[in-house]
């Protein structure tokens, strides 16, 4: 368990050395290329205002993929209750799917306004159809002889659905939460790059438009702890629950 | 009445015919065995029984056939149940968990066996909390069909239940079987099978299948008391005798083709 965690720490840690070194050999400004060091100094500083918007892009990622999963579970749900629909609900979702957003976002932040919402919404987009498709999948991966064996013994709908197409699917809804979420924090960032009031879309981009390299690095850094996190977090909190369906 | 009736059964999938003119009766706690070759139409027959064709998977189904009077496409739950080569158990479920769900579903656990007393039968009594994964093929087999025979179903259909097993495994769940129908727990039963000896110490009756578009091609009585299968092994020559009646039925077939 711990050599788990100790070898990728240690991997970063000597990048992060071998990076100081190199750059402080070389020669190169830190104004194009900030060393780990100026890094970690520019993320000190700012500590509080970058924590301040980050608690923003968590709130957006965390509500939308809470949603998402809500969404995502509710149109499988009806794609395995009314069939006829299936054929309509998969190919939308597949169109919702690779709508770009950036074309659309003008039109997310005319309904929904600049602040979190329309992120949520920008999330919701990006998340809830690995959930549907994987679920869809597990629905359909059920073993054909258990069917047949709950048909004979005259299982109602109901129980069909509680006692074997619900629990066959947990692995593979498992398997959507985590495609799903690896994406949510950098879908929220990317929805407040195109306009934003607060959220560390923002300190990127006013770290950019002020040539504060350094700062810039050190969002960049805080994102990606914050998603590596949350999709840790989310990854041991759905195997903790549906520990009893996986065998 | 006969627990099976089925007069001049055909079946086919759209233009392929898959059972040709078949004829039979099962008595009520008889054990009878399907033996064909491959593919030929043994399952999809079973299948029938069970009402899964065509209710489940479409076809055209054409002649009679009733189980105890009744057609089985309007059979109530619980009078027959399946068990598959891969057995009956649900990965996520324990064996008391799987041996209950017959009872949850049906909802007549009155009379019946709790799971506990049917660990004690099949003999697993300490493995109730333990998940299929960590059984090995016989013991996910003997919770099968404890799973199977909880409801106390009238007919038990069984498609190549041990096929999967290793030999002396296979021995050993064919005694546990005999065990179970001379203590009454099996009463008719059905049971596909390409292995001539599990038939002949299983079943009552052996029918002879042709290849597709099946056909009943011998009807074997296997007149032997049970138990046939003894600690020692099979050492009876009427044994050894029957088997060979029925490998030269089905070699004739394969001749004659």
């Amino acid at each position: 368990m711990k050599n788990k965690f100790l070898a990728p720490f240690l991997f970063v840690v000597l990048v992060t050395i071998a990076f100081e070194i190199i750059l402080r050999s070389t020669g190169i400004v830190s104004f194009i290329f900030p060393r780990p060091s100026i890094i970690f100094q520019e993320l000190l500083k700012n500590w509080l205002w970058i924590l301040d918007n980050l608690k923003v892009t968590l709130y957006e990622a965390v509500m939308g993929f809470g949603i998402s999963i809500l969404v995502g579970v509710a149109l499988a749900l009806i794609c395995l209750f009314a069939p006829f629909l299936k054929t309509t609900i998969v190919p939308v979702t597949i169109a919702i799917r690779n709508v770009p957003f950036v074309a659309i976002a003008p039109i997310l932040f005319m309904v929904f306004g600049y602040g979190p919402l329309a992120k949520i919404v920008i999330v919701i987009l990006v998340s809830f159809f690995p959930i549907m498709a994987n679920l869809l999948a597990g629905f359909d991966s059920v073993n054909k002889n258990q069917l047949e064996r709950f048909f004979v013994l005259r299982a109602k709908k109901w129980q069909l659905f509680t006692k074997l197409q619900l629990p066959s699917s947990i692995p593979y809804f498992i398997a959507g939460i985590e495609v799903a979420v690896s994406s949510v924090v950098i879908a929220a960032i990317v929805g407040e790059l195109m306009g934003t009031t607060k959220g560390l879309g923002l300190v990127i981009i006013m770290s950019v438009s002020q040539y504060r390299f350094p700062l810039l690095m050190a969002a960049v850094l805080v994102t990606t702890i914050a998603s590596i996190l949350i999709t840790w977090i989310v990854r041991i909190l759905t195997k903790l629950i549906l520990k009893p369906w996986t065998d | 009445m006969n627990a099976i009736e089925i007069k001049n059964l055909n079946l086919s999938f759209g233009k392929l015919q898959i059972l040709s003119n078949i004829s039979l009766s099962i008595q009520e706690g008889e054990i009878i065995a399907f033996i064909g070759p491959s593919g030929c139409g043994k399952s999809t027959l079973l299948r029938i029984i069970a009402g899964i064709i065509p209710t489940m998977i479409p076809a055209i189904l054409e002649g009679g056939i009733s189980i105890f009077g009744i057609d089985p496409i309007n059979l109530k739950g619980g009078i027959v149940d399946m068990i598959f080569q891969e057995g009956n158990l649900l990965p996520w479920r324990t064996s008391a968990s799987n041996l209950n769900l017959g009872l949850e579903i049906l909802k007549n656990g009155k009379d019946r066996m709790t799971p506990d007393e049917m660990l004690k039968n099949v003999g697993l009594t300490s493995f109730s909390k333990i998940k299929p994964a960590k059984l090995s093929g016989g013991m996910r087999q003997r919770i099968s069909l404890g799973a199977s025979l909880i409801t106390a179903p009238r007919i038990l259909l069984m498609d190549e239940p041990f096929a999967s097993l290793d030999a002396l495994t296979k021995e050993k769940m064919w005694m546990f079987v005999e065990e179970l129908k001379i203590r009454g727990l099996i009463s008719t039963a059905i049971l596909i099978t390409h292995q001539i000896e599990e038939a002949v110490v299983l079943s009552d009756t052996v029918y002879v299948f042709t290849g597709r578009p099946a056909s009943v091609s011998e009807i074997v009585k296997i007149p032997l008391p049970r138990p046939r299968m003894g600690k020692e092994g099979i050492i009876n020559n009427e044994f050894f005798d029957i088997a060979n009646i029925i490998r030269t039925a089905i070699r004739r077939w394969e001749n004659e083709k």
